[in-house]
């Protein structure tokens, strides 16, 4: 479902199309047990839906991110992506790329 | 010790059986065929069921069939049965009828035991999980009860999918006689999001009752589950202000669907999102004035949450706003009920299970 991509210190995600509490589990194990001080690269796009679970998702990763100083940067999101990262105001948290 | 049922026609069979489970130390209970099974069921439940295919009367398929639909509300009792017949599909069949495993006739003792330990084991803790499950719904329940709500000019529809729903409406009025109104979703479902209702809802009232301006609420509140709830469960919601002595009427959207005013049956306007979720930025300030209009006698005004409008059809097409808002233009006005929602969406959706909680509330 997730594909990851491992390089050095840049951590490439591509996630699915629909991007729901479906993955929550997958998800988490993106970022758990990872060195501190890496990058992610997470690419949106493939994703055609996104929930609320996705957004918490998301925070969660970034409060993770945050205590292990890991950069995170969200790639290719479409317009509805970016639409409800915007009115959220979760997309505030990220760097949008 | 736990109660195994076997259900056998076969006298060898049966015998050969209790002596291994007995061995074990199991209580075991026995019965020749289906009938004779629910019958002493009836009377006295068991922890697992050892089941025969091809009995006289009641046959396996049946009898497990009655067992689960039985069962469905309270324990899992586990489903084995023994089988002779080696056909794939005669094997599916007992897992299609709700039959949890199956066993070649006769089987060996290590494997038996070793198949009815891993379902026991796993019957155990699927009963205690739904009977902690059970107990939290509880308290949940017992929380929201509050005496508090205050229903005045308001039609509430609420289907929660389980007892546990993240969608939460709240009513009440200042002492001047201005009513604040919030419907809201937690992000999520289940218990989770039906947990963090009763926190938010503690200050919505106490805070209302102190007249504290709303949008002063709605800052407390996105601090509060800032503060005491993990990051990932966060709200959105629409906040209301109804002063109709002065005919006003204020919104305040935090990135809930838009709220909608209707005029003679037709739309005259909605509030849209203007507002982040509440529960994620620490630091939000809330605007004194957010949206603001003239209220008449007769408006009315309709809060929905998203699992309304993302109803899908068999083909995937998504209820939508337009039809929403052509039911409350036309099926709402005058006086039709809001629970005619749910029949239009149960037809719209077919097949389909639902997937979300639906709220809708309106205030006149």
């Amino acid at each position: 479902m997730i594909n990851i991509n491992d390089s050095d210190n840049v951590i490439s995600v591509s996630l699915p199309e629909e991007f729901s509490y479906r993955i929550y589990q997958e998800f988490r194990g993106i970022y758990l047990d990872r060195p501190v001080g890496v990058r992610y690269d997470i690419d949106f796009s493939q994703v055609v839906s996104m929930d609320s679970s996705a957004l918490g998702m998301l925070l969660l990763m970034h409060e993770h991110c945050k205590s292990h100083r890991c950069r995170i940067r969200l790639l290719h999101c479409n317009s509805r992506v970016a639409g409800i990262l915007s009115y959220s105001s979760v997309g505030s948290l990220f760097e949008l790329c | 010790m736990s109660s195994i049922l076997i259900v056998e026609d076969d006298p060898v069979t049966r015998i050969f059986l209790e002596a291994l489970l007995l061995q074990e130390g199991h209580q075991v209970s026995l019965a020749v065929n289906g009938a004779e099974a629910l019958a002493l069921l009836q009377m006295r439940s068991c922890d697992l069921v050892l089941m025969d295919i091809l009995m006289p009367e009641m046959d396996g398929y049946e009898a497990t069939r009655r067992i689960k639909a039985q069962s469905r509300h309270g324990l899992f009792i586990p489903v084995i049965f023994l089988t002779s017949v080696q056909t794939d599909q005669e094997l599916a069949q007992c897992l299609a009828c709700g039959g949890d495993d199956f066993l070649n006739k006769p089987p060996s003792p290590i494997l038996l035991n070793a198949r009815v330990r891993v379902w026991l084991q796993r019957a155990e803790l699927t009963n205690r999980l739904a009977i902690d499950r059970a107990d939290v719904e509880n308290v949940i329940l017992r929380m929201r009860q509050d005496a508090q709500f205050d229903p005045h000019g308001l039609r509430v529809l609420m289907t929660p999918l389980g007892k546990a729903t993240g969608d939460i409406v709240l009513s009440a009025r200042r002492t001047d006689g201005v009513q604040y109104l919030m419907v809201g979703d937690f992000a999520g479902h289940g218990l989770a999001a039906a947990i963090c209702g009763p926190l938010v809802s503690d200050l919505f009232y106490r805070l209302t009752r102190q007249d504290v301006p709303l949008h002063e609420v709605i800052g407390q509140m996105n601090t509060l589950i800032c503060d005491r709830l993990p990051i990932n469960m966060f709200l959105s919601a629409a906040f209301l202000e109804l002063d109709r002595t002065r005919g006003a009427i204020h919104l305040w959207n935090a990135a809930f669907p838009p709220v909608v005013r209707i005029r003679d049956g037709k739309v005259v306007d909605r509030c849209a999102a203007n507002l982040p979720l509440l529960g994620i930025l620490p630091s939000l300030d809330i605007p004194r004035q957010a949206w603001g209009r003239r209220w008449q006698a007769g408006d009315r005004g309709y809060l929905y949450s998203d699992g309304s409008v993302e109803t899908r059809s068999e083909a995937g097409e998504f209820f939508g706003v337009e039809r929403l808002e052509a039911f409350m233009e036309k099926e709402l006005f005058p006086g039709g009920e809001l629970e005619s929602l749910l029949t239009l969406l149960t037809g719209f959706r077919g097949k389909r299970n639902w997937s979300d909680d639906i709220t809708i509330v309106e205030i006149t």
